[in-house]
């Protein structure tokens, strides 16, 4: 349902001027997102109706012992769930490419190739699905096909971070805590999708199948990427949800706290997954103790750094500097409005006639630039 | 009479036309949702029916095909009304609006009362997966699953129709209380996307169901 309104409010009620083109990268991955929940939830919806009468019924859908055949419940599961990843980590993409223009003040590079690679991905989401089942008997050959398409999707990736880094290069960065979030998602992300190709090549994923280093591999994109991608966009819009700042200091510390934890809880599943050590284990033999126990160590941190948003936002919601309707001098409609908005968002709908992301047009407004030069 | 009912312009929207265009592009959305929905079970059932071919056309043998059939006349009639009903609605004849809307609701009932008489004469000669199963020729718990997916799709296409008679309802009293012109009559068109689509599934249950039985009889 979400899926439906998101589409059709995308399509028909953008506000006057307001072009494709000429949308937030943010509307674009929320565009993506949205195409997956339509297409791939169905799907789910229908397996757990088909499992749940063949419970309750006793007869044979996908149970061998019934007649039924469990791999086909592993294609219906993975063709959800495989694009469901890209329903968590499009909206993070989304709200970094939101961030690091904010706090580069540059244009973010790339926009065309930025917004279609959102498309991309999740069109090749959908192609995908295969790479979970290497072992579950499939044909060698849909093993390849799904291996190969996997590779695929490491392009409109990697088009993402290399132009995410380009809007970087030659920006005047400030180093606030969402900043902190978005590059540290960057980093982040980077080597969770460089692992994932590790998984989508079918030797190396014979021997790495169900072991830590798929593990660490899925949270380096999920918790290390979306997560923090998520935290970055809570501080962003903070003050326009709120109408408060948060306490910049303690939240960098949050920040940098989130990422050494995060590191080191996951950093060291990576070589326990390449020496052998199996997932879903509790027991491990003595050589893996050193590195269990780092782990460990690091998810301490990691929970401490969690915990500290979660008080200090509270705090700053009742006593936080009263916000401005414009904290980061950011581009984009939302920051054109008081913080918090009003029930009509604006008073009269604003017609957008310029780029997105024209944060040279915005250093003139604030009288940023030496305009006298011969 | 009360005056002509006008557009109700949700304060979201700047336009009428917008306004219709947004609906209008959420419900093909939604049915598109419909479509994977339904996707999901003729896969399933295509993969099992390639893997075993004969029990699947054996347990075919056993649908009722002639009340299949004519049920399919049936709700292709139903989709016909409907779209009377749309086409009155757009010429601004409501009272035809009303009697069309009834006559689609009522063909629809007559469907699923034929439906829920094959259901009955299933029963009865023991092809009831769970609850009353005989079958003693080759390949029987293929024939079952056979079973298990007729009922599954049929199932879940006679719960569409029940809501569909549900939507048409609401349509039917509002349309009563006059909340409806050539003007405005976006639900109604909508409503009528939502029937249509159904009938469509069925046409498909049916040929995948009924037809490739014929050749074992």
């Amino acid at each position: 349902m979400t899926g439906v309104n998101f589409i059709a409010t995308i399509h028909r009620m953008r506000a006057p001027g307001l072009t494709w083109f000429r949308l937030p990268i943010f509307i674009w991955s929320m565009y993506a997102t949205s195409l997956i929940f339509v297409l791939a939830t169905p799907v789910l919806a229908i397996t757990l109706l088909m499992i749940a009468v063949e419970r309750i019924a006793q007869v044979g859908i996908f149970d061998p012992a019934l007649g039924g055949d469990p791999v086909l419940f592993q294609h219906m599961f993975w063709f959800y769930s495989h694009p469901a990843v890209y329903i968590m980590v499009l909206p993070a993409m989304a709200v970094v490419s939101e961030i690091i223009p904010a706090f580069a003040r540059k244009p973010l590079f790339g926009y065309k190739a930025v917004a279609f690679s959102s498309m991309g991905i999740a069109v090749l989401g959908f192609l995908v699905w295969g790479h979970h089942m290497f072992v579950a008997g499939t044909s060698i050959y849909s093993a390849m096909a799904f291996s190969l398409l996997s590779y695929f999707v490491a392009i409109p990736s990697a088009i993402k971070v290399f132009n995410w880094t380009a809007t970087i290069y030659k920006g005047s960065v400030s180093w606030d805590t969402p900043m902190l979030y978005a590059i540290g998602f960057v980093g982040l992300f980077t080597i969770g999708g460089m692992t994932g190709l590790f998984l989508a090549a079918l030797g190396l994923d014979v021997h790495v199948t169900d072991t830590y280093f798929v593990i660490a591999h899925f949270h380096y994109i999920m918790v290390g990427g979306t997560v923090m991608a998520y935290l970055g966009g809570v501080h962003y819009w903070w003050p326009k949800i709120s109408g408060r700042m948060y306490p910049e200091g303690i939240a960098k510390l949050s920040a940098l706290t989130v990422f050494l934890g995060f590191n080191l809880t996951f950093f060291p599943q990576f070589v326990l997954g390449y020496l052998g050590m199996p997932r879903r284990y509790a027991a491990y033999p003595e050589e893996f103790q050193m590195l269990n126990v780092l782990s460990t160590a690091g998810a301490s941190i990691l929970g401490f750094g969690y915990v500290m948003p979660l008080f200090y936002l509270l705090w700053s919601w009742k006593y936080g500097k009263e916000a401005e309707p414009n904290p980061w001098r950011a581009t984009g409609l939302e920051w054109k409005t008081p913080s918090p908005p009003p029930k009509h968002n604006f008073e009269v709908t604003p017609t957008v006639n310029y780029r997105p992301y024209d944060y040279e047009a915005m250093r003139e407004e604030l009288g940023l630039v030496r305009t006298s030069h011969s | 009479m009360s005056e002509p009912a006008t557009l109700e312009l949700r304060e979201q929207f700047a336009t009428p036309e917008q306004q219709r265009e947004t609906a209008s592009i959420g419900m093909w959305v939604f049915l598109i949702t419909e479509v994977m929905l339904f996707g999901g079970l003729f896969t399933a059932f295509t993969v099992y029916r390639l893997s075993h071919p004969m029990a699947f056309d054996a347990g075919s043998a056993h649908m009722e095909f002639l009340l299949g059939g004519i049920n399919t006349a049936v709700l292709i009639c139903s989709s016909y009304t409907m779209a009377l009903a749309i086409h009155s609605a757009a010429t601004g004849k409501e009272q035809r609006v009303v009697l069309f809307l009834l006559a689609t609701m009522v063909i629809g009932a007559v469907f699923l009362g034929i439906k829920f008489t094959e259901y009955y004469l299933h029963f009865q000669d023991h092809k009831a997966p769970a609850l009353w199963f005989d079958y003693s020729g080759p390949q029987a718990p293929y024939v079952q699953m056979f079973f298990v997916f007729y009922f599954l799709m049929t199932g879940l296409h006679a719960l569409h129709m029940t809501v569909g008679i549900g939507i048409l309802s609401v349509l039917l009293f509002r349309t009563l209380l006059g909340s409806f012109s050539a003007e405005y009559y976006t639900p109604l068109e909508l409503g009528g996307l939502y029937w249509h689509f159904i009938d469509i599934v069925w046409v498909f249950l049916y040929a995948i169901f009924y037809i490739p039985g014929l050749h074992v009889r």
